[in-house]
């Protein structure tokens, strides 16, 4: 950069943030704040009809004081200037603004309102107050975060916030939530919001914030609200606000809670011995009956003769080891007509127990959770601090999985001088993962073997010599074993007595933010803020060294063949954030406007290594030192950055219209210098129009006014979007042209990966919002809104035809498509009863959402996901399922049948799907993604009870129901779920669900085609609280606020057609539960039930 | 305070100078692992590189599919599967059995017809990068050459096995639509298909090219292509072609190297130390490392080939047996039991009749690398080329040229291999049906014959279905798509007809739709005979 440019751009930044005039003006200006006026300190009450109220906020007008009501309802303020404006606010409460005029003591009366109006809303670079707000967003407090028993904040959002809908398919401890702000806009499906941690962003694990930190989280959903993030803001913004001092006197807050969690869905039963040896039985004899025309006596010979050699292999001793105790003879006979029986003289020598899989992998553990903080005022309200530590102990449900976490924070600010405001938030959070689960070998395995190892003359259990624990069974005795076994990776890196595999990580997070505002002539404030995200990640696995296929006696104690193998994964994000904004604030008689221009800077690194080696003989020794052989490493470090200016203007007259614009001018680091820069542009507009001179006499409506915002906001995230639909991993460096390393037995090599692309520009999302917020009777209210945002220039990797690919170089990224999001949003509360003793309240809303592909220029086209189907077309969304439709089972033969076109352009039903189903015959069945979602919740409060429920509803979207194919398919190692497998066909004229079941040839009897489709609508009760607190009468005496005890369960109970087939309904975005959820294919069980009690203490 | 307060001020003022005055830097981005294209291509050198990573490609394709899309020595299996002599059980399930059963996944839409395509495309288009950046890279003419020379002959080899895929065979096909010619990384993404003609001249063109610029290269190693390699390459397009003095002359400058055939002993041990053990008759071979592995996903892992003294189980032996590959009854008659390669024996101690009954052949076995002590890891040295599959071209070429010199060929083969009824028809169908047959027992998997044979002979696939009282043939699931099948009748036989399209893959959907010189009468169809 040459010095002129210099030049230039610090000229630049001084005109644009303000400064030359804050540097220029102080030196004539500081004299008058610090030193004209005289101050006094005054004392207040503040109560409503019923008398004192605690915990109000109250502030003075155009400064940083702020204190809150003690438990007696008074505070306390010093320094205060005569003419001062004292503004005090309540939830449930009007705000009221008190001008202050030398009294020493003043009393304060609040009233109760129905509506929340007043009340101050963090947004992005500040505050404002909910009615002079244009854009849309939502606020969810403390009070209702912290009834959800989650790992993090993220999954307690669900239901929470209209046009945020978010959907917990991790069941496993400290796994994470997909967030969708108002639908899709990215081609590849990524919807990840951006997230704000007092006012900067964050860059962390969302489960490494403790939920019990958080004051409130604000949903930025439109233009008006979030495009002052610009380029960050295109999937919405979520602003978190932690915890922070209220009153002068110390309050510390404990609160511990213990529980245990399930499946929120429960378990199927696999077949017994019996009836899989009945099952196989059947589809044997079904092949050589009807397929291969033998006799039926011909065919039950041949299928109890060879049923047991199908399912199961002869032990070193001779016999079949398994439930069973051998005969020599078949354990499955028939009567010659094809019916089958067991053979009576079988004799059951296992328990059931021993045989159940999902008993072996499933079991209710301990789940505990503390938080402990202090905080307060200091020095009149001019400094106010929260300290807090918390601790969390999931062991979920499955197998050795389990999500710690430690957490601390500290939260300072200190009005150090009228003109100086310092502040600054450090947290610090570390956190163990084990990862191990649910694994699709739940399907593959059938009751005829056990997960534990059997001696060969089926007589004993086999023992490890070093834990005296049961060994594990790697299809020793069973035909078609799996390869993987159901308690495969259930071992830990710091507790590992068994020598079992695992997968854990281990988190550290710092997370500091520190700011100076400076407060200057004219109403100017200056702020400077930093932060900094530092985020150590550690991935810790081990392949077992003594348990696996081939392992050897002495059981226990003795190592593999090729030993055990080692893996680390590390890496290191460190993101610094650095912003200067410079806000101005003014009267004008009935006039108000205020404005905000400033600038930030943000950059990201990460650095990682890895490593991962082999032959591990050593036993109890997990670390890459113990490996031998087959060694491989790897490093690297990324960096991405962002500039940005922002600048924004509110106007308000008479509190009654509003209007907005703000502007934000980014520059990132992914595109070519050219084409670098990108603007961002929004206005709102507001009208209160119960504020009008012809609505004054409606006493009855408390509030109605209309908004309305338009803006773009931008994005250059670009991710891949993999062939199979589902999102893949993200261009850091989207413009330039690279070989990656690609060696060939130890001789370098290079292998293509990217395309130069020199023309990527940013993404646009063009967003318009209409809403109207109404309150009436003082019991009622709610918001109507309707959004729509258009996509365009879409950031995508397009693929090249595949003969034009080269490498790891498939194509090219560009910007491509666009993409509708539309939808009406509907929030509406109650206060149904509001008596001393008893208040009912009850809150819902509903959000609808259309998702459709407006423009794709490369072309419709199908693509497929572990057997469902798709197509990616205009006027269809993101995942509209596109399949063959099944005709239903044909009575006379029991296969299954097919919708074909005709020759005559007609349909026709066709039972050979190999030979006459093609993709012309495929018909669009329905999108994955919901229409409609939402939460109805209750809440009661009678004397110290209070009582609260919740449900989440999610309608209108299609699932493939992948594990059901599984579950309900006759296949070698498959054990089915035999209520599922009831209604199918066994002699011609059986009109059945499932068709006739063969041994020969499974595939054959399932298809992919819409019967794996279902209609996935589902009610949750998402939450369940009852709680009471002690009297408040009683607690004096002891020296306490507060005490309450609660029990809370979550998802207790699912209503909706997957659960009659054991699936769980909140899927992977593209609707296919394929080992739980496609999307990640992570082998992890779907939603928990939680249950916890607890209490919760303040002195 | 007025001093501090202007100190603040300054303080902050100064450190976002400071911050702004390197705002170009800051934007600036750039990874830490990778090279810049320009580097990549800039001098032989470099370009060395990209070869290599050809090869990988050429030997794993370990971005593309697994099994029987992993490279060529994967598809060795694809093309046998696809004739009569395997017998594939779905114990573990995938694309080699899809393959053997004919299941519709060579369509466009619900299957695998993109496999092959992508994982040749790929190649070529990275061999065209390094074509077209040699002529102005840094470096002397000699590496040039050999570089050069090497990656015409990977961009020869992979046009030769997409062609065969995605066409009809040359001698009823020269003037239909064969696949599209990119040869230069600068031209229009959208591109036609060439016809089969187009095609051919293009792979004899690349192939000729190599041949001399590979003159006199010594290479390093076995899976290096040389004059040799591209040689033997060029007798198997000139069989394709019928242009028998080609091939005839091409084998036997390739069969004059490598004509000390593979003993006894050395057929019988297996195929798995190639490389190591130095067999002379092997011209071209490629080999599964450590650091190079997908070894686990080769045919000597699917073939159920270990000693019945390891046991039954697929964890039971040396490495992972997955139970799946057994060589048909027909095919085990086609030899006498006292010769070198009949090594079939019944699995009569396995529980399962379905494997039990079945022919298991080891002609392939590799015990992997822990001395016959259960699971070890499996990495093979894999043949692509022997002096033996020349000996059989130069057979059939002579016996088309009628030169007298055909059965002797062949006898010299049948010699070596210890077969005592030698063959005695001096010419016509009956000695070149006897090379046919000889090829199969020769060549069974190693990606020649199978498919490729019945295509370039035009020949029907015909297979005979297990029954009670034969109980060694194809299982059920390997009939039910072919023609004639009828479960029901004594001897079921299935069979597709000569040249139909079943045999071939369809252009892939992805190609269809992103390509926009394509049409939908551009496909092929599915089935049905090419004429």
């Amino acid at each position: 950069m040459s010095e002129k440019t210099k030049l230039f751009f610090a000229l630049t930044l001084v005109a644009s943030s303000g400064y030359a005039f804050g540097v220029h003006a102080m030196p004539n200006t500081a004299n008058t704040i610090e030193y004209k006026v005289t101050q006094q300190e005054i004392t207040g009450r503040v109560s409503d009809k019923n008398g004192p109220i605690v915990g109000a906020s109250v502030s003075v007008k155009g400064s940083a004081i702020a204190t809150y009501t003690d438990q007696q309802g008074r505070f306390k303020l010093s320094k205060l200037n005569p003419g001062s404006i004292i503004v005090v606010s309540y939830v449930g409460y009007g705000s009221k603004e008190v001008k202050y005029e030398g009294q020493s003591n003043l009393s304060i009366s609040l009233d109760a309102t129905s509506t929340d109006l007043d009340e101050v809303m963090v947004v992005a670079y500040g505050t404002t107050k909910k009615s002079t707000f244009t854009g849309s967003a939502t606020v969810v407090k403390k009070e209702q975060l912290e009834k959800i028993g989650g790992s993090g904040f993220a999954e307690t959002l669900q239901g929470m916030s209209p046009g945020v809908n978010v959907t917990n398919n991790e069941g496993n401890p400290g796994g994470d939530s997909r967030i969708q702000i108002r639908g899709i806009s990215s081609m590849s499906g990524s919807s990840n919001p951006l997230y704000v941690v007092d006012g900067m962003p964050y860059d962390g694990q969302l489960t490494s914030i403790a939920p019990s930190d958080i004051e409130s989280i604000t949903v930025l959903k439109d233009a008006a609200a979030s495009s002052l993030y610009g380029s960050r803001a295109a999937n919405g913004v979520i602003v978190i606000t932690t915890k922070k001092g209220k009153s002068a006197k110390p309050t510390l807050n404990f609160k511990s809670a213990w529980g245990t969690s399930d499946n929120a869905i429960g378990n199927p039963t696999k077949a017994t011995p019996e009836e899989q040896l009945l099952n196989t039985w059947e589809g044997m004899y079904n092949d050589q009956f009807y397929r291969y025309n033998r006799t039926s006596k011909e065919a039950g010979d041949w299928a109890s003769a060879n049923v047991l050699g199908k399912l199961l292999k002869k032990s070193s001793a001779g016999v079949y080891v398994s439930p069973f105790k051998d005969i020599n003879e078949n354990y499955v006979l028939h009567d010659g007509n094809g019916n089958a029986y067991i053979n009576p003289k079988l004799q059951k020598i296992w328990n059931e127990s021993d045989y159940d899989y999902y008993g072996a992998v499933f079991s209710r553990k301990l789940r505990q959770e503390y938080n402990l903080d202090v905080s307060g005022t200091a020095g009149d309200g001019k400094t106010n601090y929260f300290l807090s530590s918390n601790y969390l102990d999931d062991k979920g449900y499955a197998m050795n999985q389990y999500f710690k976490r430690y957490g601390f924070r500290a939260n300072v600010t200190s009005q150090v001088t009228d003109w100086l405001q310092l502040g600054g938030n450090m947290s610090f959070s570390s956190s163990r993962q084990n990862l191990s689960g649910a694994s699709r070998a739940l399907d593959f395995s059938t009751t005829l073997t056990s997960p534990w190892l059997r001696n060969a003359d089926n007589t004993d259990w086999v023992y490890s010599e070093k834990t005296g624990r049961r060994m594990y069974d790697y299809g020793t005795y069973g035909n078609n074993f799996f390869g993987i076994h159901v308690l495969n990776n259930g071992g830990d890196y710091w507790d590992n007595p068994n020598d079992e595999g695992f997968t854990n990580n281990q988190r550290n997070m710092i997370s500091a933010r520190y700011f100076a505002g400076i407060k200057l002539p004219y109403n100017l404030n200056f702020k400077s803020s930093i932060s900094i995200d530092n985020n150590v990640y550690k991935e810790f696995t081990y392949g077992s060294a003594v348990h696996g296929p081939g392992q050897q006696a002495p059981y226990g104690t003795s190592v593999l063949t090729s030993g055990g193998s080692a893996g680390r994964v590390n890496n290191e994000t460190r993101a610094v954030t650095f912003n200067n904004i410079l806000t101005w604030e003014q009267d004008f008689g009935t006039h108000h406007l205020s404005a905000l221009a400033g600038q930030e800077s943000y950059t990201r690194n990460v650095v990682g290594d890895n490593g991962y080696g082999e032959g591990i003989m050593q036993l109890g020794q997990y670390e890459l030192t113990s490996t031998t052989t087959n060694w491989s490493v790897g490093s690297y470090k990324d960096r991405y950055a962002l500039l940005s200016y922002l600048a924004k203007v509110d106007y308000n007259y008479d509190d009654k219209y509003f209007a907005s614009v703000s502007f934000r001018r980014d520059g990132s680091s992914r595109f070519h210098p050219n084409n670098r820069w990108g603007n961002f542009l929004s206005g709102g507009l507001s009208w209160k129009i119960s504020k009008e001179n012809f609505l004054k006499e409606a006493t009855w409506l408390d509030n109605l006014s209309f908004r309305s915002s338009y803006g773009t906001t931008g994005n250059d995230r670009l991710i891949q979007r993999q062939l199979n639909g589902v999102a893949g991993g993200e261009f850091l460096y989207a413009y330039q042209a690279y070989y990656s390393a690609d060696n060939l037995y130890g001789l370098p090599g290079l292998n293509p990966k990217t395309v130069a692309a020199p023309d990527l520009q940013w993404e646009r999302n063009k967003q318009f919002n209409v809403a109207a917020d109404f309150a009436f009777l003082k019991r009622f209210y709610g918001t109507i809104e309707y959004y729509s945002r258009n996509s365009s220039d879409l950031l995508f990797y397009k693929e090249f035809p595949l003969s034009a690919q080269a490498g790891a170089a498939n194509g090219q990224n560009m910007n491509l498509g666009n993409l509708q999001n539309s939808g009406f949003e509907f929030s509406l509360g109650a206060d149904i009863f509001r008596k001393d003793h008893f208040n009912w309240k009850v809150d819902g809303n509903l959000s609808t959402l259309k998702n459709e592909v407006t423009y794709l220029p490369s072309g419709a086209f199908t693509f497929n996901n572990r057997g469902a189907g798709y197509r990616l077309e205009e006027g269809h969304s993101l995942y509209d399922f596109y399949m063959v439709k099944n005709a239903g089972v044909n009575p006379d033969n029991g296969n299954m049948q097919y919708w074909v076109k005709d020759d005559k352009g007609g349909w026709k039903i066709s039972e050979d799907y190999v030979g006459e189903v093609t993709s012309d015959d495929y018909q669009w069945i329905g999108s994955a993604l919901p229409k409609v979602y939402g939460s109805l919740t209750n809440s009661f409060k009678v004397h110290g009870l209070d009582f609260s429920f919740m449900f989440y509803y999610s309608l209108g979207g299609k699932m493939y129901d992948y594990s059901y194919s599984e579950r309900s398919t006759l296949r070698g190692g498959v054990g089915v779920t035999q209520e599922l497998v009831q209604d199918r066909w066994r002699k011609p004229g059986d009109h059945a669900l499932l068709p006739k079941w063969s041994d020969d040839n499974y595939a054959s009897t399932r298809r992919a085609s819409d019967f794996y489709i279902f209609d996935n609508d589902y009610v949750r009760l998402r939450n369940i609280t009852l709680g009471y607190s002690i009297p408040k009468s009683t607690l004096q005496r002891l020296g306490l606020a507060n005490v309450r005890f609660f029990v809370s369960a979550d998802n207790l109970l699912t209503f909706g057609s997957a659960k009659n087939r054991y699936t769980e309904p909140e899927t992977g975005l593209s609707g296919n539960n394929y080992n739980g959820n496609a999307d990640t294919d992570n082998g992890r069980q779907g939603a928990r039930r939680i249950y916890t009690g607890g209490l919760q203490v303040t002195f | 305070m007025k001093k501090i307060f202007k100190t603040i001020n300054f303080t902050i003022l100064a450190s976002s100078l400071l911050f702004m005055g390197s705002c170009k830097d800051f934007l600036d981005t750039n990874t830490s692992v990778d090279t810049e294209e320009g580097t990549a291509l800039s001098s032989a050198g470099q370009l060395q590189m990209v070869l290599t990573s050809a090869y990988r490609q050429l030997y794993f394709n370990d971005q593309g599919g697994d099994r029987v899309y992993a490279g060529l020595p994967g598809l060795q299996m694809y093309v046998d599967l696809g004739g009569a002599d395997i017998v594939s059980h779905t114990n573990m399930g995938g694309n080699q059995v899809d393959t053997y059963k004919y299941e519709a996944s060579r369509t466009q839409t619900t299957g695998t017809s993109d496999a092959i395509w992508t994982m040749m495309y790929k190649i070529i288009n990275q061999t065209n990068k390094i074509i077209h950046a040699i002529p102005a890279a840094q470096g002397d003419q000699a590496t040039k050459n050999q570089i050069l020379g090497q990656a015409k002959a990977i961009r020869g080899i992979c046009y030769f096995h997409l062609i065969q895929n995605y066409q009809q065979t040359y001698m009823i096909a020269k003037q239909k639509k064969g696949v599209i010619l990119r040869l230069d990384p600068k031209e229009d993404i959208n591109l036609p298909r060439a016809t089969v003609q187009q095609v051919y001249d293009q792979i004899l063109v690349d192939l000729g090219d190599a041949k001399k610029l590979l003159n006199g290269f010594d290479r390093a190693d076995k899976w290096t292509i040389n004059e040799d390699i591209v040689s033997g390459q060029l007798a198997r397009v000139y069989l394709v072609m019928n242009n028998w003095q080609g091939a005839l002359t091409e084998a036997t400058s390739v069969y004059n190297k490598y004509n000390k055939l593979m003993t006894r002993d050395q057929y019988r041990s297996g195929f798995d130390d190639a490389i190591s053990n130095a067999y002379p008759e092997v011209v071209w071979a490629m080999k599964f490392t450590a650091t190079n592995n997908l070894g686990g996903g080769t045919q000597f892992n699917f073939w159920y080939n270990q000693d019945e003294k390891y046991g039954e189980g697929y964890t039971d032996g040396p490495i992972y047996a997955f139970l799946d590959f057994f060589a048909d009854g027909q095919y085990e008659k086609l030899f006498e039991k006292t010769e070198d390669r009949y090594q079939f024996w019944k699995r009569t101690k396995n529980a399962n009749k379905e494997w039990s009954t079945k022919w298991a052949y080891d002609k392939y076995k590799h015990y992997g690398d822990a001395n016959g002590a259960v699971q070890g890891n499996t990495r093979p040295e894999v043949t692509l080329m022997r002096g033996s599959e020349m000996l059989l071209i130069m057979a059939e070429a002579a016996a088309h040229l009628n030169n007298g010199m055909g059965l002797t060929y062949l006898n010299r083969l049948q010699a070596a291999r210890g077969v005592k009824n030698l063959t005695t028809a001096a010419a016509g169908q009956n000695l070149l049906e006897a090379i046919y047959v000889e090829r199969r027992k020769e060549l069974l998997c190693e990606g020649v014959t199978g498919l490729y044979d019945l295509l370039r002979l035009q020949k029907p696939l015909v297979r005979i279905q297990e029954t009670p009282s034969y109980v060694e043939g194809h299982y059920t699931w390997g009939m039910s798509n072919l023609d004639g099948y009828d479960p029901k009748s004594p001897n079921p036989t299935g069979t597709l007809p000569s040249n139909d399209y079943r045999f071939i893959c369809q252009i892939p959907q992805l190609e269809m739709t992103r390509n926009t010189a394509l049409k939908e009468a551009d496909q092929n169809p599915f089935k049905g005979q090419g004429q």
